[in-house]
């Protein structure tokens, strides 16, 4: 004898339906909540900028008005390796690794902070 | 009427080969959805063979789908055939685990589930990266769609179908 | 009898060989990793996949190709080349996701002029696919019975028909002989597709 109509529907079909509305929603909360996207780090130079994600190994040659400054990103986060300002402020502020931090070498207009995609927070700089 | 279930399931793979090309034909809004008419045959087929003739109706339709539209050899073939064995798994689980408490209709939406979260890891491996997880959402909403879709298809096919009452008698059973 | 568009390898090529060389070119392009010389190769495969007998859907691939590159944009990686809203294009994300949207696409391309629907393959499962096959154009030239609001009763009537035809029959296989023109195309084309990876790429653009 078949079932007809909706008494063909059973109890584990309802289950099913369930898990995947569960699925569904879960998929589209996972989309949304960025606020554990991996950091970057940011390279402003006077006209040019770059992005990598904080476990890039490679140098970034960044020119400005004075000269050419060496960025370095190591995997684990970014420093100036050398730069033509006279003081070498940038140099040594040395390595940042958290989002948040960053150094600079003003003179040759050059900015390196490390940015997540956390939900902005009071930006706290220490000077 | 086929003599044995070699024969039955050849032909359902043939309806699959079928399914599959009429799928092809209807226009689809995002590339990458697919309704999954192909899986129609696989779940008729849930209650009249065992289980190693279901896995050769898949193999069947990913096989010979990868012939007809010439797409063997690409990606297109590895998503078919790990989406296609993940989702054949399930079906036949929750078709023999589930018994009289489950209906084609269940059973084709956790077909369908299993075998679009097989491809958005996938997608995430091996095409768009973390950032795949964007559009699951749309794979899974429009993967259930199409599962409560093939699901009722076939209830109403098997209930209708004067063929398959036929062939369930010879090669089943179990009650409908 | 899904298409009427004649395939010009198939006199050329036996399915067996087609397939072999088919698959050579594909490791081939693999291979290949300078974005430029890849898109030549994309090229040069959607013009065999034609040659092929084969209709490319280019609006199709080419949402594919864009969308595969968008997903790829948005983890930012290299010089920022132009900001939209929270997009940031940068150089590396584009090329990387230039270059894999193009390696999905050529690896399809490559497919469609590979896979020769004469295809056997061996052993029992070669036979009951062949057997499925038959069941299948069967089933297909009965495609335009089915009506729109009559499907699952028409289908069933299909069903009905095909399931009480000879057993042991199955698909006709056309078997063409490889022929010393088809060796030779093949062969140029081989080595053109190996030539670009061995070729030097200095006077190409640098994309990164």
């Amino acid at each position: 004898m078949y079932r007809h109509g909706l008494r063909a529907v059973k109890s584990l079909d309802l289950v099913a339906m369930a898990i995947a509305l569960a699925l569904f929603g879960a998929s589209i909360g996972f989309t949304v909540d960025r606020s554990n996207g991996p950091p970057v780090v940011e390279i402003q130079g006077a006209h040019e900028q770059w992005v990598y994600p904080l476990d890039t190994k490679r140098t970034i040659a960044v020119p400005g008005p004075l000269g050419v400054t060496h960025v370095v990103l190591d995997g684990r986060g970014a420093y100036i390796h050398d730069s033509p300002c006279k003081n070498k402020i940038g140099i040594n502020m040395g390595h940042i690794s958290t989002p948040g931090s960053w150094v600079a070498c003003l003179p040759n207009r050059v900015f390196v902070r490390i940015e997540s995609r956390a939900k902005k927070e009071v930006d706290i700089v220490a000077y | 009427m086929p003599t044995d279930k070699r024969e039955l399931a050849a032909l359902l793979g043939g309806l699959c080969l079928f399914f599959s090309t009429i799928e092809y034909l209807i226009p689809k809004p995002v590339p990458y959805i697919r309704l999954g008419l192909a899986n129609i045959p696989i779940l008729l087929g849930l209650d009249l063979l065992p289980v190693g003739y279901i896995f050769l109706i898949t193999a069947v339709k990913v096989i010979g789908q990868g012939l007809l539209n010439g797409t063997f050899a690409s990606y297109v073939f590895l998503f078919s055939l790990s989406g296609s064995i993940a989702s054949t798994c399930v079906m036949i689980l929750a078709h023999r685990i589930g018994r009289n408490a489950i209906s084609l209709l269940g059973v084709s939406i956790l077909g369908a589930l299993a075998s679009n979260a097989v491809q958005i890891l996938l997608s995430i491996q091996f095409i768009f990266g973390s950032n795949a997880r964007i559009i699951a959402p749309v794979f899974l909403g429009f993967g259930t769609a199409s599962g409560i879709a093939m699901g009722i298809f076939a209830l109403v096919f098997v209930r209708r179908s004067k063929w398959y009452q036929a062939i369930h008698a010879k090669f089943s059973n179990r009650p409908v | 009898m899904r298409s009427s568009r004649i395939d010009r390898f198939e006199p050329l090529l036996s399915p067996g060989v087609r397939f072999v060389w088919g698959t050579s070119l594909l490791v081939l392009f693999l291979l290949q990793q300078n974005p430029i010389l890849k898109l030549a190769l994309v090229c040069l495969f959607a013009v065999m996949a034609t040659v092929a007998g084969k209709r490319i859907r280019y609006g199709y691939f080419a949402t594919l190709l864009i969308s595969i590159t968008i997903f790829n944009l948005l983890t930012p990686y290299g010089q920022v080349l132009l900001t939209i809203g929270p997009l940031r294009i940068t150089t590396g994300a584009l090329v990387a996701g230039a270059t894999k949207g193009l390696t999905i696409v050529g690896l399809i391309f490559a497919s469609l002029f590979t896979v020769s629907r004469y295809l056997v393959l061996p052993g029992s499962f070669g036979l009951f696919l062949a057997r499925s096959f038959f069941y299948f154009e069967r089933l297909y030239s009965e495609k335009k019975q089915i009506r729109r609001d009559h499907v699952i009763q028409d289908i069933d009537a299909i069903m009905e028909r095909v399931s009480n035809l000879e057993e042991g029959e199955t698909a006709p296989r056309g078997h063409s002989p490889t022929t010393g023109k088809g060796i030779l195309i093949a062969v140029i084309l081989l080595l053109v597709v190996a030539g670009t990876i061995a070729m030097p790429t200095g006077f190409l653009p640098h994309l990164s």
